[in-house]
């Protein structure tokens, strides 16, 4: 078997997995660096195996994770022109702020519409759903074709921690939560849309509940 | 705050404040069903929130995939904090 359909066979089983992240070393490098990549994954098995300690098993993964990120990473262009990085400085204390959470995870409420995972010939959707912030779980559904859902729906923290931004409020450690969180589905093929519609609007509605603070979480 | 799996792109994207995290993708704050790990990283997306001093601010959080202690991260966090 060729290298390349090996590696493949390899990196299929790691969608749903810890390392999933390994699979830009089939789609983005060459097969020498495949070759390396499989040669060295061996011979850090068969050290975990003799030693039964897998940590530089895990290091090693963790080492080719970066490489083909940082190959993608440098592949990447902004999509949209982009101008000077925005600041708005905390004006107080996250112990006094209004904080709002927003996720790119693809969350809405059973009784919204679901998102376009897909969309139109393929461009996504960049519409936003209002999650109120007292949804519980079970009111809750997540669609998006581009990441493993079984985690956000045993337990919708590893993505949205809206229970644990409910935790840290009671303990006092958040002064306020907005009524209102905000999710998008990350699969967005027209992105100027977003960023002249939808993003704003979100904006905009956070300034008129006067938030002061927003954690994002992009899957 | 952003909490993003990918630094380069953070590069590309510039948002004013990240927390880049080492885990798989669709995993922001971690595992399912480990609320230690995700307070942790809420924690700590606050807490950088908090001290950020201009745009592009970028803060690498160190954990690794499933090999660390968030109980243990956690009660020392508990322990700083009455220490004061």
């Amino acid at each position: 078997m060729e290298a390349e359909e090996l590696l493949k066979d390899v990196l299929a089983v790691t969608r749903d997995a810890g390392f999933n992240r390994v699979r830009y070393i089939s789609a983005m490098m060459s097969q020498e660096e495949q070759a390396e990549f499989l040669k060295g994954l061996f011979n850090e098995a068969v050290l975990a195996r003799e030693t039964k300690n897998a940590e530089t098993l895990f290091d090693f993964l963790e080492a080719w994770e970066e490489k083909g990120m940082a190959i993608v990473a440098g592949r990447a262009q902004s999509p949209i022109e982009l101008g000077a990085t925005p600041w708005a400085p905390l004006r107080v204390p996250i112990r006094e702020a209004k904080l709002v959470l927003v996720t790119t995870g693809g969350f809405y409420l059973k009784s919204q519409e679901p998102y376009e995972t897909d969309g139109p010939e393929n461009l996504g959707d960049w519409s936003f759903r209002a999650i109120p912030r007292t949804a519980s779980s079970d009111e809750m559904e997540v669609a998006h074709i581009h990441y493993d859902l079984s985690g956000p729906r045993k337990d919708r923290n590893c993505v949205f921690p809206i229970d644990r931004a409910a935790e840290m409020h009671a303990e006092g450690l958040i002064g306020s939560l907005n009524d209102t969180y905000y999710s998008f589905m990350g699969f967005i093929q027209r992105p100027e849309l977003l960023a002249s519609e939808t993003a704003p609007e979100v904006a905009r509605l956070l300034k008129k509940d006067g938030v002061d603070a927003a954690v994002i979480t992009a899957t | 705050m952003l909490v993003m799996m990918n630094s380069g792109l953070a590069e590309v994207m510039q948002p004013p404040r990240v927390c880049r995290v080492k885990f798989p993708f669709g995993r922001p704050m971690g595992e399912p069903g480990n609320a230690d790990q995700s307070r942790v990283l809420l924690e700590d997306a606050l807490s950088v929130l908090e001290t950020a001093t201009g745009p592009g601010a970028l803060v690498h959080l160190p954990y690794r995939w499933r090999r660390e202690d968030y109980a243990k991260i956690r009660r020392e966090r508990a322990e700083q904090s009455v220490r004061g």
